[in-house]
This record gives structure tokens, C-alpha cells and sequence, in this order.
């Protein structure tokens, strides 16, 4: 336009100009959606990704410190509390993780017997979530470690006490993780108790999960745990899930199993990234990287 | 570009980044349904303002960044900015002209048609949807009359054409 601001301008010369703009932008909207949908822009994706990684943390750090503050101030009898609690509980896992061991080495005898070669184990990466909300009625969640670190799409995420969703899109420096809660994910899963296998789906709600595969008759109870089936390729096998809440409709073709996830998805803060054993695993001289040979049922062990 | 543009540039990026924190603000789940769009108000108040700086191509770009921050299909959010703007800017005239209450009761509408917009990209399935989906469209309207007094005075002061 003119110099400066003030000066008078012309009414009608931008018209066509936005028109053709707006048409020009809508299709390339469409292009980039349509190709976004089959997964081709992992590169684009991955360059923006890093790009609004400040913008996040910048958001995720003032909470963390709010948060980390609060913790520190809560009172010095309550942490003397805690203290004693986790050192009992601590004591208590390593007597377990003491027969788990025990246990790994005579599985693999076993399965050397047989002449199955299933490598067990899988490599963990610590990663701390994000304080920030993307969009409601979808479950994601940002964590702070991503492409750089060896983490990919697809991969697998759980915490200490269960299976927490997935991989689905990283970044240099961070990643996106589809908590299994999503109304877009799915999970094959089995009952602990008998072996049966079915699929839970996410529900919307962090404390629920939809099992709508299942028919009438099949052996399900209230309390039952289910674990990864180890199906799809995703989730390595025997890891929890969630336990079974509800049944309604017993009687009728398809029973409406609900569950309840065993990770307190809404309140987790610290997340681990898994590897499964065909995999390379992170790089091993990051610190924060724990290797692990437990195995793959370490975490339904220690329950 | 001249050292004339720059500095409005700046403002309108800085209050777009802010808008764009504001958007991510990790609030109980609950209450992010009422969050409203604070980028999408923000960009409807310049390119009314100033519809010389701030257009469709703007908007657009802006849109690929919020698709990328909130972990969007690229090009939903995009796409509907550009086409809210793009109506911001052939009506700002009349726009400008309104009465407040109007002028909410418009935001509200161009609120609701970028939600529409991106739902229509979005591939959700029927029993997802709820009412509480158009809630931020509500309350994005109700803080317009803040947001419009606040940024023309931000406006003025830094005479920002």
C-alpha cells in the first residue's frame, strides 16, 4: 500500500486478489489433508512438531513449577510418611522381582526346549509428559522425548502399573501419544484368568474402556484382568490393561463389557517408551535410558 | 520489507503466539470445553482492523501451526481460518459498524462455522459427538467485548495503523 498506516486506501483493489487467495488455500488445505490422512507428511509434521515444541513447553513449564512447588511445601511428616511407605513397598517389589528372575531363566530353558528362540526383554525410556491440553474429546499427550532419542511411530508406551496408549507422531524433540482411552484407538487384549482374546476400544473417558466384540455366553467376570495379547504387533504380550467394571446384557448375543485402565491415565506424569526385543532400542549412553532384562511379564509379575 | 512494517508485524505475532499458549493451557477437562479459540478471535480482530496485514494467506498459516501444536490432520484448522478471515475481510466495514451486541452474536456464528469446518475434516464417529462441542464457541463470544476493548487499546497506544 502507501506509506504508513493512515494513509487512504484504495476500496476495492484487494478483492479478487482474496478471493483467488481463498480458493488457492482451500485446495491446498484438501491436498494436505488427504495426504496427512494416509501418513505421507511425517517429514512436514516432523519440522512443525519442532517448531511449536517451545510454544509447549513454555505453556507445560510454569504448571510443572507450580506443581513441583506444592510438592515441596507439603509438609515434612508427609514425606516421612511417604518415604516409609515407598521403602516398604520397594522391599517388598524386589523380593518379587527376586522370583521373577528366577522364573525368566527357567522360561527360557523351557522355551529353548521346545526350540522356540522368543527373545525376551525390552529396552524402557523414561519420559516426562507435557502440561498441556491439545484438543478435548481426543486423548493425546505431548512427552518430552522424540525422534532424537530413537522414538517412533507406532511405538508402544506404558507406566509402571500398566499399558498408556502409544506412538503417533514424533518430532525431533518430542512426541505425541495416543492414550488408549481415545475414542480412535484400539487394543487387542485377552482375559488373564482363561486366555480370551478380544479387543477393548477407547471410550472418551479416561476411565473407561469398551469391550463390544464379546458375545453373551463368553467367560467374563467383574474384577477380571486383562492383559496385552501381544496381537497387531504393537504391544508386547502380558502387560496389564485394565479390569473389567461392568457387564451388562449377559444374556443377550453381544454382551456390553466395560473396563477400567489400570494406569490412572488422568494423573500420570512420567511415562515409559518401550522397545520390544526386535527393535535397536534408545542409544545407550543417555542416562535416562534404563535397560531392562526382566522380561516381558515384569510388570504383571509385580503386581 | 520495509522497516515501517515490521513493527505491527511483531505485535500481531506476539499476541498470536499468546493466543496460541492460551489455546494449549492445561485446564481440567471440564473447563477446556468452554476454552474458547483465542487464536481464531484474535485473527478475526486484526484482519478486521487491519485487513491489510493480516488476510487469508496469514490466517492460513496460522492455522498450520495451531494444526501442528494441538496435533491436528494438517490443514484442518488451516483451512478454516483462512475461511473465517476471509469473510472477516470482505465484511469488515459493516463489521466495524455493528453494535457490540452484534457484534458478539457474529463472532459467536464465525466461532461456530470454523468448529463446523473443522469437524467436517475431522473423521468422527456419530456417537462421539456432543453438545459440549460447540461450548467454546459460546463463551469465545462472550469474551469478545473484552478482547475487542483491550486490543484497541493496545492498538492505539502503539499506533499501529
Amino acid at each position: 500500500m502507501v506509506t504508513g498506516g493512515r494513509a487512504i486506501k484504495p476500496i476495492f483493489s484487494k478483492k479478487p486478489a482474496q478471493n483467488f487467495r481463498l480458493l488457492l488455500f482451500a485446495v491446498v488445505s484438501l491436498v494436505l489433508l488427504a495426504a496427512d490422512r494416509r501418513g505421507a507428511l511425517g517429514a512436514l509434521h516432523s519440522g512443525l512438531g519442532a517448531a511449536v515444541y517451545p510454544l509447549r513447553q513454555m505453556v507445560s513449564t510454569p504448571v510443572r513449577l507450580i506443581e513441583s512447588l506444592q510438592e515441596q511445601v507439603s509438609s515434612y511428616a508427609h514425606a516421612l510418611e511417604e518415604n516409609r511407605r515407598l521403602r516398604a513397598e520397594r522391599t517388598l517389589l524386589e523380593a518379587k522381582l527376586l522370583k521373577v528372575a528366577a522364573l525368566e531363566q527357567e522360561n527360557i530353558r523351557l522355551r529353548a526346549l521346545l526350540g522356540a528362540s522368543i527373545e525376551v526383554g525390552e529396552h524402557f525410556l523414561i519420559a516426562e509428559i507435557l502440561s498441556v491440553n491439545l484438543v478435548p474429546y481426543e486423548h493425546l499427550v505431548v512427552v518430552n522425548k522424540g525422534a532424537r532419542l530413537g522414538v517412533h511411530a507406532g511405538q508402544p508406551v506404558f507406566h509402571s502399573r500398566g499399558v498408556v496408549g502409544q506412538v503417533v507422531r514424533v518430532s525431533p524433540l518430542s512426541s505425541e501419544v495416543m492414550l488408549m482411552t481415545d475414542p480412535n484407538h484400539a487394543i487387542p487384549v485377552q482375559v488373564n484368568r482363561n486366555g480370551l482374546r478380544t479387543i477393548a476400544l477407547g471410550s472418551g473417558k479416561t476411565d473407561r474402556l469398551v469391550l463390544p466384540y464379546l458375545s453373551g455366553s463368553a467367560d467374563i467376570q467383574v474384577g477380571d484382568l486383562l492383559v496385552t495379547s501381544g496381537m497387531g504387533g504393537v504391544f508386547p504380550s502380558g502387560y496389564p490393561v485394565a479390569t473389567v467394571s461392568e457387564i451388562a446384557d449377559a444374556g443377550s448375543s453381544f454382551a456390553k463389557v466395560t473396563a477400567t485402565p489400570v494406569a490412572p491415565l488422568d494423573r500420570i506424569r512420567e511415562v515409559l517408551l518401550v522397545w520390544t526385543h526386535a527393535e535397536t532400542g534408545p542409544p545407550k549412553e543417555d542416562p535416562t535410558a534404563v535397560m531392562d532384562s526382566v522380561g516381558t511379564n515384569r510388570a504383571h509379575a509385580l503386581r | 520489507m520495509r522497516s515501517g512494517d515490521v513493527y505491527p508485524r511483531l505485535w500481531i505475532f506476539g499476541t498470536l503466539l499468546f493466543a496460541m499458549g492460551l489455546r494449549i493451557l492445561p485446564l481440567p477437562p471440564e473447563w477446556a470445553l468452554w476454552n474458547p479459540d483465542w487464536v481464531l478471535l484474535l485473527l478475526i480482530y486484526w484482519s478486521i482492523t487491519l485487513p491489510d496485514r493480516v488476510g487469508v494467506g496469514t490466517a492460513w498459516l496460522t492455522g498450520l501451526f495451531v494444526d501442528a501444536l494441538t496435533a491436528r490432520l494438517l490443514g484442518q484448522q488451516a483451512l478454516a481460518y483462512a475461511v473465517v478471515v476471509y469473510f472477516c475481510v470482505r465484511f469488515h466495514r459493516r463489521f466495524r459498524l455493528y453494535p457490540l451486541g452484534q457484534q458478539v452474536v457474529t463472532v459467536m456464528f464465525l466461532l461456530g462455522f470454523s468448529l463446523l469446518l473443522v469437524l467436517w475434516t475431522r473423521n468422527i464417529r456419530g456417537e462421539d459427538m456432543q453438545v459440549g462441542y460447540w461450548w467454546a464457541a459460546t463463551t469465545g463470544g462472550l469474551v469478545w467485548p473484552l478482547l475487542w476493548s483491550g486490543c484497541e487499546r493496545l492498538r492505539r497506544s502503539l499506533d499501529l495503523g
